[in-house]
């Protein structure tokens, strides 16, 4: 006999209806609680902002009121027409240290080009070719044994 | 133990069954479930004030134990899809055009117990691929209707129409399968 679509649902509805649940692992349990006094013994700056006490709540919105306002002058001292070069200047003066670090990074990237234009372009196409290939081999050999040995296997 | 910790172990208790026994459905793998039950019972006490003698507690969780489960499923499918994407199409029995043919039973179970039923139909349910079984649990066990799945699962409902026919016809095929209705299948 064969059973149509609706009788298919039917039969399927009333097999699996009203099968008692599965008893949960022991373990729940105190993997649970366990869990609960990790956090709690947490300290209140590693946990979410809705657990921070009061007096750093309020002082966490006063620092992003004020980091905001800071970021709204100087946009608006930018548009009116200060300019880059004179905001530039009066935070160099005050953060002489990016000045280092732009100096440091320059040298960097100037070496960097020097070293990348002295590798003959043959060599760095293969090298990168080669790195290519490697990858997709490793990929493709991780794709085939796991569709051979673990999805067969399921 | 504190009055508010034994308060939460009763609520735990009540309901740590039906937690894991949905998790454990939708994902056919018994250590992700109590993973999962187990994030479930920790968003329950950040909000036990609330739940606690909620009537809709159950439903609370039920539904909160669903919505962690398909977010493990597809967090995984992405990470595995260019590996396990390509699996044959017939694991489940992709011929849903064509009737079903068995002899009609009132169930596949006559005369097997409740435990032992449990036992079949997640044994059964466990050889379903994802595509399959995901929306069969979500309509058969969790009662939501095919625009909800479509819904939660982010695709077409002719799609999700399509999975759960194939799935009914593979879960039907396991089942028979399994022995306990050996005479009930005609073919």
């Amino acid at each position: 006999m064969k059973l149509s679509h609706e009788e298919l649902e039917r039969l399927v509805q009333r097999s699996v209806g009203g099968i008692p649940d599965r008893r949960a692992p022991r373990s729940l349990e105190g993997r649970v609680f366990a869990e609960l006094q990790r956090r709690a013994s947490l300290p209140w700056w590693r946990k979410s902002y809705a657990y921070w006490p009061a007096p750093a709540r309020g002082a966490f919105f006063v620092a992003s009121a004020v980091f905001a306002a800071v970021v709204v002058a100087v946009l608006f001292n930018l548009i009116r027409g200060t300019g880059v070069s004179g905001l530039a200047g009066a935070v160099s003066q005050r953060l002489g240290w990016l000045t280092l670090a732009q100096s440091l990074s320059n040298v960097a990237w100037q070496t960097g080009a020097t070293i990348l234009r002295s590798i003959p372009p043959l060599w760095l196409f293969g090298s990168l070719g080669l790195l290519a290939a490697c990858y997709a081999t490793v990929i493709g050999v991780g794709a085939t044994a796991y569709r051979v040995f673990v999805q067969k296997a399921r | 133990m504190s009055p508010a910790e034994a308060d939460f172990t009763a609520f735990m208790r009540a309901y740590q069954d039906m937690v894991f026994t949905t998790a454990v459905r939708l994902v056919a793998n018994d250590a992700q479930a109590e993973d999962i039950s187990q994030e479930v019972f920790l968003k329950a006490f950040e909000h036990f004030a609330a739940l606690q003698g909620s009537q809709t507690a159950g439903g609370w969780l039920k539904t909160v134990a669903t919505n962690l489960s398909l977010n493990h499923l597809q967090r995984y499918r992405k990470r595995w899809r260019f590996f396990s994407e390509l699996q044959r199409d017939d694991a489940g029995g992709g011929d849903s055009e064509s009737e079903i043919e068995f002899a009609a039973p009132e169930t596949f179970f006559d005369g097997v117990d409740a435990e032992e039923r449990r036992a079949l139909v997640e044994r059964a349910l466990g050889t379903l691929p994802d595509r399959q079984r995901i929306p069969l649990v979500l309509y058969h066990f969790e009662e939501l209707s095919y625009d909800e799945i479509a819904g939660k699962l982010g695709v077409s409902l002719a799609k999700v129409k399509t999975d759960i026919l194939r799935a009914r016809a593979a879960l039907a095929k396991a089942l028979a399968r399994s022995g306990t209705s050996r005479e009930i299948l005609n073919a």
